[in-house]
């Protein structure tokens, strides 16, 4: 009886081991067609790096940022189709503010995250304490990819002073690409490795 | 008395299992980080994982006993093979963990070892 039970134990744990290694691999190859990710900007995290540069930026309990631009790195582990960016941040001075990446010194490909003269922002949500959620989407096959790593640019031409600054409470990321059932198993394992190849080799 | 003991010998039996699909686990995370770096360091706490493996190690070492077993007796190709594979993973670790920096040579010493017991004991 007591056999029994420490056979079918056992199996359990062999298979709690296969799934376990499935999700690590399911994660990483993004099999479910996307990855999510989060940060605070206060330290670095495997996927996104701290607003730099560090002079502009002061950690208190958020970040918070009293001189643009800054930017920040998103690291991809595979090759994706759209990236979605979603701030929690708090503009109480109203300040116009554009993200995008940053692929040169100057006129680079930004959005505006928020504009004062545009009042027709139904994604906009007010949340408490005046912090607002905004998310911009990235086609990233217009963008390239160094080394594995997306850089991105805030910016906020408006702001000068830096006791009126713009408060980053958080930044969720969203990296969308084909799932396992809309390609097939072969094409997405060769994609994930030539993607490797090229990046990091 | 006997059903403590019992009960005792049985929950030994299940931590030795953990420790045994854990160290498998830890086997297999390097390498895979070997194949494609970050491929699990950027999804798990390696600190929290280690610091399972040696409470289970641990207590696997410190109290459990196997049960005696006649079995066939190992020749010098058999410790050879068991040496070369205890080697292979001892490395496996020490590359997983180096980011601690010298303790990974600790690591990777104490994973051949273990692995070089474990094997042996399921053998004889």
């Amino acid at each position: 009886m007591e056999n029994n039970f420490l056979k079918i134990l056992r199996v359990i744990i062999i298979f709690g081991v296969c799934l376990i290694i499935l999700f690590f691999l399911s994660q990483d190859f993004a099999w479910t067609g996307q990855l999510e990710f989060k940060t605070d900007f206060k330290r670095f995290t495997p996927f996104v790096s701290i607003l730099k540069p560090q002079d502009l930026v002061e950690i208190i309990d958020l970040a918070y940022v009293k001189q643009a631009p800054v930017w920040f790195d998103v690291y991809l582990p595979r090759d994706f189709d759209k990236i979605n960016l979603e701030f929690t941040y708090k503009n109480d001075f109203n300040y116009d503010i554009e993200v995008g990446p940053k692929l040169y010194e100057e006129n680079n490909p930004l959005k505006p995250l928020e504009n004062k003269n545009d009042q027709t922002n139904s994604a906009l949500q007010n949340t408490q304490n005046g912090f607002k959620i905004k998310s911009i989407e990235f086609d990233l096959k217009e963008i390239p990819i160094r080394k594995g790593k997306l850089r991105f640019m805030i910016s906020i031409p408006d702001l000068k002073d830096g006791n009126k600054g713009v408060w980053i409470k958080e930044l969720k990321v969203v990296l969308q690409r084909k799932a396992i059932w809309q390609e097939n198993l072969k094409e997405n394992i060769f994609n994930y490795f030539n993607y490797f190849k090229n990046e990091f080799r | 008395m006997n059903l403590d003991k019992n009960l005792k010998n049985f929950i030994l039996l299940i931590i030795r299992d953990l420790f045994l699909a854990s160290f498998a686990l830890f086997v297999i995370f390097s390498f895979l980080e070997i194949v494609k770096p970050k491929i699990i360091l950027n999804y798990l706490n390696l600190d929290i994982f280690l610091l399972v493996l040696l409470v289970l190690g641990i207590i696997t070492v410190l109290y459990y006993e196997p049960a005696e077993k006649v079995g066939k007796k190992l020749n010098f190709l058999d410790y050879s093979t068991i040496c070369l594979f205890s080697i292979l993973v001892g490395i496996l670790c020490l590359y997983l963990t180096r980011a601690i920096g010298w303790l990974s040579i600790l690591v990777g010493i104490i994973s051949a070892v273990i692995c070089f017991n474990l094997i042996l004991n399921s053998e004889s």
